[in-house]
């Protein structure tokens, strides 16, 4: 059971970091913590679904919502906090639970307020491993996080535009006097953060093969416990972060009590706070 | 220019009173429904009013006057349901009030109405505490109690069940059935070897489902509401669970066996409406009911929720016919009402107000449907 479990656990955590990577980036480069990241991961979800139901591609279907979580986040970055910039940092964080709150009665407004299904069903073939059963589902999911991944480090690392972010996340100051466009970096954050909210979403409805207005909450307010967790502003740590919640809940449940299963991330955010408030690869900022 | 301002205002004037003229003649009766948080169950509930209004009044209403709804929202919460009841009685002077639909609403309510002596129908909270909630509270549904003796039973004699696992909602409703279910199962024999739960709003049930696996029974029982529900046995079956599945009248609706996709196959529940009802009554209401769905993509289908109020609405209508527009008169037709010709049965209330009609309907999952079984 406790080989299943710590699968389950990479499952969820694999997701939970990929909505930890838009919470870390966002924070690391602007300072504001994106409350509405958990919304941008539902409108990628239900672009993907309502692009599916259009044309029956499912080779559309990923990249519109893909496309829908990254104009979600450009216009929370142009409306809910560009012009809010460089004021107390309170107030882009109300900010950020208003337009949380404003895109989930949205969604219900624009989808209806039943949760809707994935409409391509990909069944349950798996294969046990050792004494757990592994679908090849979870396995396309883990795999498509650990390329997201892998994809954000390259372009982070090898990227001009990657190099000019990293730049402004040091030092915007420093920055802007050496010529690199703050703005773009912003803007280039939002939609990578976005992006990767957008494919966790997309996975996440494929995996539970539902969606609805209100998915986005639990998830979201999970990876920012994460990227708390792994040390906000570091993309490594809100990896670890998100793997580790992953499976400290999952473990949780299956040997405290499944009562407490989502109480577990919390509690794990806590004991951070209190232990080593900078987070497992924190930089003390 | 100032002519066309004069008749502007002149138009206003007339229009508003013209509206407030037809208004102090108009019958009103307050709604507490789930209509934002939970609206996928209360926008049904509302359209089972609205065909129940539109067809009252275009047979000229209730001795001449038109019925009027008045729908609040109960936002989920019994704080919201105690003020959306203060608003509609204080302001707009309702006398009845359909709903809430949650039973802790219900709860918050009761003793407010009991004290102002209005009367409340709830169509749907289940809970045995609302029977004795006060001489003004009816509910519209069976308790969950005979649900629970109904399902277990059936369990037991065809399904020859010898153990159960249970995972339940952790809210007081998914609480409720994991309690009583469980001392049904005990009382005939049959022992529930693992009880887990789950958070409204859950969507990953593998740690829960994983403990469950080890176990030994040869029946899931998964109560809660299907948004949660459909995906923990789609889950399970992803996870070799292949055990008989049953749950509760939350998961009679079509958007279930969506949700479960193959998983819901063989999937066993309970209704309080059967769509085969065969009386005029039904099959108007089941066309009108319909219609209205079809017309949009968007429209939640639950047609249970939509009978329930639809027959509590024609009752309380029937009752301001027969005994005039008060609370003590609704109540009195209430209390004496037998054999009313419903769309879920033939209706009339005990002595805690709890509706009695021939009983709780079974149904089984087949091929994507859900066929009546018993």
């Amino acid at each position: 059971m406790l080989f299943q479990q710590i699968i389950n656990g990479l499952v969820a955590g694999s997701v939970y970091a990929l909505v930890a990577l838009g919470y870390t980036m966002i924070f690391g480069i602007l300072g504001i913590v994106n409350f509405a990241q958990g919304e941008i991961y539902m409108f990628g979800a239900f672009g993907a679904i309502l692009t599916l139901n259009a044309t029956g591609s499912l080779a559309l279907a990923i990249p519109a919502g893909i496309l829908s979580a990254c104009i979600v986040g450009l216009l929370l970055e142009r409306f809910a906090f560009r012009p809010l910039r460089g004021m107390h940092p309170l107030i882009p964080l109300i900010s950020a639970i208003g337009a949380s709150i404003f895109l989930s009665s949205l969604a219900r407004l624009m989808f209806g307020p039943e949760d809707r299904s994935f409409p391509i069903d990909f069944g349950f073939e798996g294969f046990n491993l050792f004494s757990a059963y592994i679908t090849w589902l979870q396995l396309v999911i883990m795999a498509v996080s650990i390329i997201m991944m892998i994809l954000l480090w390259l372009f982070m690392n090898m990227s001009r535009h990657g190099k000019a972010v990293r730049a402004v996340a040091m030092d915007s100051d420093a920055a802007r006097l050496s010529g690199i466009n703050v703005n773009r970096a912003y803007v280039i954050v939002f939609l990578l953060g976005s992006a990767l909210s957008g494919v966790a979403g997309i996975l996440m409805a494929i995996y539970y093969n539902s969606t609805s207005p209100g998915m986005g909450t639990l998830p979201g307010l999970k990876a920012f416990s994460a990227a708390i967790l792994g040390g906000v502003g570091s993309i490594p740590g809100a990896i670890i972060g998100g793997l580790v919640l992953g499976i400290a809940e999952n473990l949780g449940a299956a040997y405290i009590s499944s009562n407490f299963k989502d109480a577990f991330a919390f509690i794990v955010l806590v004991l951070v706070l209190v232990i080593r408030p900078r987070g497992i690869l924190g930089s003390g900022r | 220019m100032k002519n066309i301002l004069w008749s502007a205002i002149l138009v206003t004037v007339m229009v508003f009173a013209g509206a407030t003229s037809l208004y102090a003649e108009d019958i009103k009766v307050g709604a507490i429904l789930r209509l934002s948080q939970g609206a996928s169950d209360g926008l049904p509930a509302k359209r089972g009013i609205e065909i129940a209004v539109n067809q009252i009044n275009a047979k000229g209403g209730i001795n001449g006057k038109k019925l009027v709804v008045i729908y609040e929202d109960s936002k989920d919460s019994p704080q919201t349901a105690v003020a959306a009841y203060q608003k509609l009685v204080s302001v707009d002077k309702c006398q009845v009030i359909i709903g809430p639909m949650m039973s802790g609403e219900v709860l918050a309510v009761a003793p407010v109405a009991e004290r102002d002596k209005i009367v409340v129908i709830t169509p749907n909270g289940t809970s045995p505490k609302i029977s004795q909630a006060g001489q003004y509270i009816y509910r519209g549904c069976t308790t969950s109690e005979r649900q629970a003796a109904a399902l277990t039973k059936y369990a037991k004699d065809k399904m020859k069940t010898t153990a159960v696992a249970i995972l339940y909602s952790n809210e007081p409703y998914g609480k409720g059935c994991n309690e009583q279910f469980t001392k049904y199962f005990n009382e005939l024999g049959i022992p529930v070897v693992i009880s887990e739960s789950f958070m409204v709003g859950d969507r990953d049930f593998s740690a829960q489902l994983t403990k469950i696996r080890e176990q030994k029974f040869d029946l899931i029982f998964i109560p809660g509401y299907l948004q949660e529900t459909a995906p923990a046995i789609k889950q399970a079956r992803q996870m070799g669970i292949k055990q008989a599945s049953m749950g509760v009248f939350g998961d009679m609706a079509p958007k279930y066996i969506e949700l479960a996709g193959k998983a819901a196959e063989g999937h066993l529940n309970c209704s309080e409406y059967n769509e085969d009802y065969n009386t005029p009554v039904n099959k108007k209401f089941k066309a009108e009911y319909y219609k209205i769905v079809k017309a949009d993509p968007k429209e939640p289908n639950n047609i249970m929720f939509a009978a329930i109020t639809y027959d509590m609405t024609r009752l309380v209508a029937d009752a301001i016919a027969k005994k005039g527009y008060s609370a003590d008169g609704i109540r009195s037709y209430l209390d004496t009402v037998k054999d009313f010709d419903g769309v879920t049965g033939r209706l009339s209330f005990d002595n805690d107000g709890d509706v009695n009609k021939q009983g709780v309907y079974l149904f089984e999952v087949k091929k994507g449907k859900y066929v009546k079984v018993q």
